[in-house]
């Protein structure tokens, strides 16, 4: 039964179906399933297969998006559960992220931080032309793992290395991680700035980030 | 809407038919001892070996040609539509080398060659049919014909565009079909393969050409008139005369074809192209030879004929730049011209070798001629609520959200051909790059894993090894042509 069940969850975040997976959440509770064994064996198992068939080239964009709204639609279900059960879902890591000052382009941040979420991180978004000064500031109050700063730009680029610099300055670094991420961006650049890492999409970005929290690659 | 082009407004399409028609007469078409019965009969009287073909024989010829008809999988499925504007490519045909990967020379062409390109094509969804692509070196030459045919329909369930070296050639080949699909009748009525018949040019089907054309009519086997006149060197240097050359020499083998067959399947093939004025080769990379076959195959359709032409070819000798921009041009502007079978993908050094790596490469420019002639497709009665953007936009107000649509994940597949890894267009990562015949040859390899050969049962294999071996035997061999 229960086998029956985590494959359909597993199912629903590949299907990248949000009504599928609140019912699947749903029926969890209403079972007393543990909530969290619902994540891990189920929801986030489907998250991990689409992730991998996005690398892989078999999945696009529009299903890993699909796949991460319904991943937030089962969260939104179980979390409360978690919480009431004191289970907590443990955190992979706490990102503060934004796109470099000037740069309004957000696409890629968003996709980083919708996939980051959905597979276990806690995630600050800053939005848009974040300031180095807010960076270190939010990096310091929610005391952050990581910052991603996004440039879409080869103008904003400088953006990123600002807020490395400031990152420096401020004493976070080297326990907060600096990682960027943008079109032109590259892992010269990366080395340049002095960035901790940079990934090419949101895929790239989970592994990026998980390596660096020394949680290794995920597992299904 | 469909988008075409055109290269001939009807004045110049009146003159083309005109002077061809007369061509028929005067100087009339030289033709080959088979089809003088024939012609006779009909009223034509043959001498020194050249017909004066009059046009109301022509005309008569053409009303009894099929405007369409189709090519059928070994499942018995209907896959190629010679006719109207559909578009299909095949691989091109009868190369004797091969691009050596590792070496990047050309070495004679072998059966791992041909076994190669067959299964790589036959995993490609761009090609609609496959080609006898290679001749192969290993097999003894007098059943060089018969043996490519042999290894394709081992390996292949798709039709096959095929064409025999002679007259006995063909007859062993027939018999290959045959086996395959059952019995003459079934074959007739479900083709597999459409055999390739070329005149010499100019105005000229030779003894073998005159042959095959009757056999195949009576076998009502499909046969693909492959003229192809060289500009400026074996036909007149305008373009408007080459192709009025071509009319000709198609006018007068669907006329002895139509007579030996009245409604077997022919189409109005070639492989036209000019001369070049350096060399003496016929380059398949240049735009005017491209521009050939697209007008020639415009005649066709006028007189609502299936249409075949050769492109998607090149002339360099290495799968590189030169290559991807003339065959990607020429698959482009065949398509766009509604040629209903284009061979030549594969092909390099202007048809003299053929590179699985190239094929592969080939198949991605064939895909974007494929999206292009789809045109700009009008989605309103589906996902976006009977508008091309307001509803998405009721949606999304200005967020820019228009990734997390449902509407963007239910349409963009059928919005975007989405390209192979054969075509890169990621961001630059810690990897260093790898360049297009690196990658092509991975998708070789990735397609060549996937690759599961067609199950035949013994009695065909049987049947297959039989007739190869008869035709092996030299004693079988009845020379021709």
């Amino acid at each position: 039964m229960s086998d029956q069940i985590f494959q359909a969850m597993r199912q629903s975040i590949i299907d990248g179906t949000p009504d599928k997976a609140t019912e699947l959440a749903r029926e969890a509770v209403a079972i007393g399933l543990d909530p969290l064994e619902a994540v891990n064996l189920g929801f986030a198992a489907g998250i991990k297969f689409a992730g991998d068939q996005f690398g892989c080239g078999e999945m696009f964009l529009p299903d890993l998006l699909a796949s991460a709204e319904a991943m937030k639609a089962a969260i939104k279900i179980l979390e409360p559960e978690m919480l009431k059960r004191g289970s907590e879902r443990e955190t992979l890591g706490k990102i503060v992220l934004g796109t470099a000052r000037g740069d309004i382009h957000d696409i890629g941040k968003n996709l980083v931080a919708t996939i980051l979420s959905a597979s276990g991180f806690q995630i600050f978004d800053l939005g848009t032309s974040v300031t180095p000064e807010q960076f270190v500031a939010k990096a310091r109050e929610v005391d952050a793992d990581i910052v991603g700063i996004s440039a879409l730009l080869t103008t904003t680029m400088a953006g990123q290395k600002a807020v490395i610099d400031a990152l420096d300055r401020s004493g976070l670094r080297p326990r907060v991680k600096a990682i960027i991420g943008g079109a032109a961006v590259t892992s010269k650049w990366a080395a340049e700035i002095g960035a901790d890492g940079f990934s090419r999409n949101a895929i790239d970005a989970l592994e990026l980030a998980r390596n660096l929290m020394g949680k290794g690659p995920a597992s299904a | 809407m469909r988008p075409g082009i055109q290269l001939l407004d009807p004045d110049l399409m009146g003159r083309i038919l005109r002077e061809a028609f007369e061509l028929l007469t005067n100087p009339g078409v030289r033709v080959g001892s088979a089809v003088v019965e024939v012609l006779s009969s009909s009223g034509v009287e043959v001498h020194d070996g050249v017909a004066r073909i009059p046009e109301a024989l022509v005309r008569q010829c053409l009303e009894s040609a099929p405007r369409d008809f189709y090519l059928y999988n070994r499942q018995g499925e209907r896959v190629v539509h010679y006719g109207a504007d559909d578009v299909q490519f095949d691989p091109g045909s009868c190369c004797v080398q091969m691009l050596d990967p590792d070496t990047m020379e050309a070495r004679p062409s072998e059966t791992r060659d041909l076994v190669r390109l067959v299964q790589v094509a036959e995993m490609l969804p761009q090609f609609a049919a496959q080609s006898t692509a290679v001749v192969c070196s290993d097999a003894p030459s007098a059943i060089g014909d018969l043996y490519r045919l042999f290894v394709v329909l081992q390996h292949s369930d798709k039709p096959v565009i095929t064409g025999s070296f002679s007259a006995a050639g063909l007859a062993g080949m027939i018999d290959l079909l045959v086996a395959d699909s059952g019995s003459r009748d079934q074959l007739r009525r479900q083709p597999r393969a459409v055999f390739d018949v070329c005149p010499s040019p100019p105005l000229n089907w030779s003894e073998f050409g005159s042959h095959n054309l009757l056999d195949l009519a009576r076998a009502g086997v499909p046969a693909e008139i492959v003229s192809m006149p060289l500009a400026g060197g074996t036909a007149p240097v305008t373009l408007a005369g080459s192709v009025t050359q071509h009319a000709a020499e198609a006018l007068a083998g669907i006329t002895l074809h139509q007579l030996a067959g009245p409604g077997s399947p022919i189409v109005w093939g070639g492989a036209p192209a000019i001369f070049d004025m350096r060399t003496g080769g016929a380059p398949m990379g240049a735009v005017e030879t491209a521009m050939l076959n697209m007008a020639c195959a415009e005649v066709g359709k006028h007189l609502s004929l299936p249409t075949h032409g050769y492109l998607v070819a090149t002339d360099s000798k290495f799968v590189d730049a030169q290559a991807g921009a003339e065959s990607a041009r020429s698959a482009m502007l065949g398509a766009l011209a509604g040629i209903n079978m284009i061979s030549g993908a594969g092909m390099l050094e202007s048809l003299a070798c053929h590179s699985v790596e190239k094929l592969v490469i080939d198949a991605e420019s064939i895909a974007s001629a494929q999206r292009l002639t789809r045109g700009i497709e009008i989605r309103d009665d589906e996902a976006a609520d009977g508008t091309l953007a307001t509803a998405m936009f009721a949606q999304t107000g200005l967020s820019g959200e228009f990734l997390k649509l449902k509407e963007t994940r239910a349409l963009f597949r059928r919005e975007q051909y989405l390209p192979s890894p054969v075509i890169d267009r990621s961001a630059r990562g810690s990897e260093p790059p790898s360049d297009v015949f690196t990658r092509a040859r991975a998708r070789v390899d990735e397609l060549l894993s996937k690759y599961r050969k067609p199950s035949l049962s013994e009695n065909v294999l049987r049947k297959f090894q039989a007739i190869v071996e008869r035709e092996a035997n030299p004693a079988c061999i009845v020379p021709c042509g």
